[in-house]
């Protein structure tokens, strides 16, 4: 799990640019799938291997892309402006370290008020935040143009044995549980293919999930995100323990049936679980991919994540480790029974 | 160019009350065959070479809906980024005219002896001037320059397989891609609105009026594709990249069905959302140009 997720957090891919993400997920998926395509958008779409086209087949989700920046404009002294894709808290990026994927890989540092000279203490607005490279305007103007991406330039770095951090667990920690789930099934027949969708574009508004769920058109799938770790100063309302298993979500945005099997299932083997109470949206593909064509089964299961939308996301490894085990083990559930439903 | 944006400048197209410039768009398509959806866009079919591509615009402006009538005046709801402001000129439903006015309880539409029923629309008085010989000016006009800019490439040989639609109810957020159901095509071109702000005190200009048209790498509701962008920064016409804090009309259609290979350009407008916009013809002659290479 730690070398999927390092490989997988290492792949830059903000919403809109999530090609390399796409092909270190593809690449990942090629042991366990036969039929891996990429649709207009950008969404990876994985056959599981045995897969037949009479067959019913079971969605499993995860999103590609992570937040980034987008450059708006080059100032005169060869400053970038930005623009966010994706959710950030402006509070923590000025002096954040970036990686700039201009039309070479460059660095940059986002400007930051010393607190000495800072006239308050309110959080930047982002429509002057701008990234210092330390390079003439000519040369800025040479390598870099409008729309270019930049992300956190952080490393996937291992906290203690059961914790790592890195910029993009969110939601390449989906991904790895997708892998490791069709590893676990690698040896059992199924009367039904799943397909592997990693989704574009979820971070700037759920895009990329509803298309994929229209060309996969499955009868169920599950959708596979990130939700809030515990921390001692954020409370417990809204947040989860770290370790303690995956998040099994209850609410109109999945199929009550789809969250008791995976409640029932983990209760009867054992596996460590949580249950979310989600009284509406719940802000994750899940969302566009219950309503794709005539609807769709849907269910939800989340990682407990500490930092979201920073540089060093926070993940204990046995809650994705625990995630595709409950995920392999309901699979194999339906799998036995004569009528393919939740 | 000029005459077709004089034309539609001059007819109202209050978002979700469509008809009226429904029906003048028609009227320059004479010649092709039209058919519009449910939701009343307005679809246009070239057969051609190659597969189809959605050339798109919205049909609508931003508009007022009457709330509540109080006899000669009336109070009002704004429908998209319209700035409705005292004095401001409107057209309201079955021509009658209003001026904006304000009291304690905000903006009312002044109608004199006639009176509006709850649901009717008022728009700006529809308006069209010439500042200079590039410059025009009109309430909304940044809507209409994009409407021209596709009508005029509409109009034009085509070798490609093309459809152009002129959709309906964008303004209220509400644009409906049903009309993909009639559609076999995998990019989508869609012409939108950019806010220029190169204004004498701005130092940061994102967008201006006469260096060409936009090429939207992203706004609030879609991400060009960057292969197809690439491809629009290749065509021999003035583009430059912009990154848009507005809402576009692409990205419905983007993500419509099993999704569609997308990418935005805009004609770039003063004073987007005021009693009045300016556009610059020679950027809507270039829109349609673009277009009309694309197609070729």
């Amino acid at each position: 799990m730690r070398t999927l997720l390092k490989t997988l957090t290492t792949a830059p891919g903000s919403s809109g640019r999530e090609n390399a993400v796409a092909d270190s997920f593809s690449a990942l998926l090629m042991p366990y799938c036969e039929k891996i395509e990429r649709d207009p958008l950008g969404n990876v779409i994985a056959m599981r291997r045995d897969f037949k086209p009479s067959r019913k087949t079971l969605m499993l989700e995860a999103h590609t892309d992570k937040i980034g920046l987008m450059v708006r404009h080059i100032t005169k002294d060869g400053f970038l402006l930005v623009a966010p894709v994706g959710g950030f808290d402006t509070k923590i990026l000025p002096a954040s370290a970036v990686r700039i994927y201009g039309k070479q890989v460059l660095h940059g540092v986002i400007c930051a008020i010393p607190p000495h000279i800072a006239k308050n203490d309110k959080a930047p607005d982002m429509q002057i935040l701008c990234v210092d490279t330390g390079l003439a305007a000519e040369k800025v103007s040479a390598l870099i143009k409008i729309g270019d991406i930049m992300e956190f330039e952080t490393e996937f770095t291992p906290l203690g044995s059961s914790m790592a951090a890195a910029s993009a667990m969110d939601d390449r920690a989906g991904l790895a549980v997708i892998i490791r789930t069709l590893e676990l099934l690698q040896k059992t027949d199924l009367p039904f293919n799943i397909a592997a969708v990693g989704a574009v574009q979820e971070e700037v508004g759920m895009r990329g999930a509803g298309t994929a769920a229209y060309r996969v058109n499955p009868f169920a799938a599950v959708c596979i995100d990130v939700c809030h770790g515990q921390t001692p100063d954020g409370g417990s309302r809204d947040t989860f323990p770290m370790g303690k298993g995956p998040v099994i979500t209850i609410g109109p945005n999945v199929q009550r049936a789809v969250s008791d099997r995976f409640i029932f299932t983990a209760r009867s083997q054992n596996i460590p679980h949580q249950i979310d109470v989600d009284s509406g949206c719940t802000g994750t593909d899940a969302w566009v991919v219950q309503v794709a064509r005539r609807g769709v089964y849907t269910g939800l299961l989340s990682l407990p994540l500490r930092y979201m939308h920073t540089g060093y996301e926070v993940l204990h490894l046995e809650d994705a480790e625990n995630t595709a085990k409950l995920l392999a083990a309901v699979i194999k559930d339906i799998g036995k029974e004569d009528t393919l439903c939740f | 160019m000029e005459s077709i944006l004089n034309t539609l400048a001059l007819t109202p197209a209050p978002s979700g009350s469509e008809n009226t410039i429904c029906r003048t768009i028609r009227g320059f398509l004479a010649d092709f065959e039209t058919e519009t959806d449910a939701h009343g866009s307005l679809l246009v079919h070239r057969s051609g070479v190659g597969d189809g591509t959605v050339i798109l615009c919205a049909m609508d402006t931003p508009c007022l809906y009457v709330t509540y009538p109080e006899g000669g005046f009336a109070r009002f709801s704004a429908v998209g980024d319209l700035k409705a402001t005292p004095g401001m000129a409107v057209l309201c439903e079955n021509e009658i005219r209003g001026i904006i006015g304000t009291d304690e309880k905000g903006l009312f539409i002044d109608t004199g002896s006639h009176s509006l029923e709850t649901g009717q629309w008022a728009v700006p008085m529809p308006s069209f001037y010439k500042i200079d010989d590039d410059i025009c000016a009109g309430a909304s006009i940044g809507q209409y320059a994009a409407m021209s800019a596709v009508l005029t490439a509409a109009l034009r040989n085509t070798s490609r397989d093309v459809w152009f639609v002129f959709a309906t109810k964008s303004h209220i957020r509400q644009l409906s891609p049903s009309f993909m159901q009639k559609i076999r095509a995998t990019r989508l071109v869609s012409v939108e609105v950019s806010s220029a702000n190169d204004t004498p005190a701005e130092k940061t200009v994102f967008a201006s009026l006469g260096k060409g048209t936009t090429l939207r790498v992203k706004d609030e509701t879609m991400l060009s594709s960057p292969a197809f962008l690439s491809e629009l920064e290749a065509v021999p016409f003035p583009t430059y990249r912009e990154v848009s804090t507005r809402r576009g009309v692409g990205g419905t259609v983007q993500k419509a069905y099993g999704g569609i290979e997308s990418v935005g350009i805009g004609v770039p407008v003063r004073c987007c959302g005021c009693a009045n916009e300016a556009v610059s013809l020679s950027d809507i002659k270039n829109t349609a140009d673009i277009l009309s290479y694309l197609l070729q």
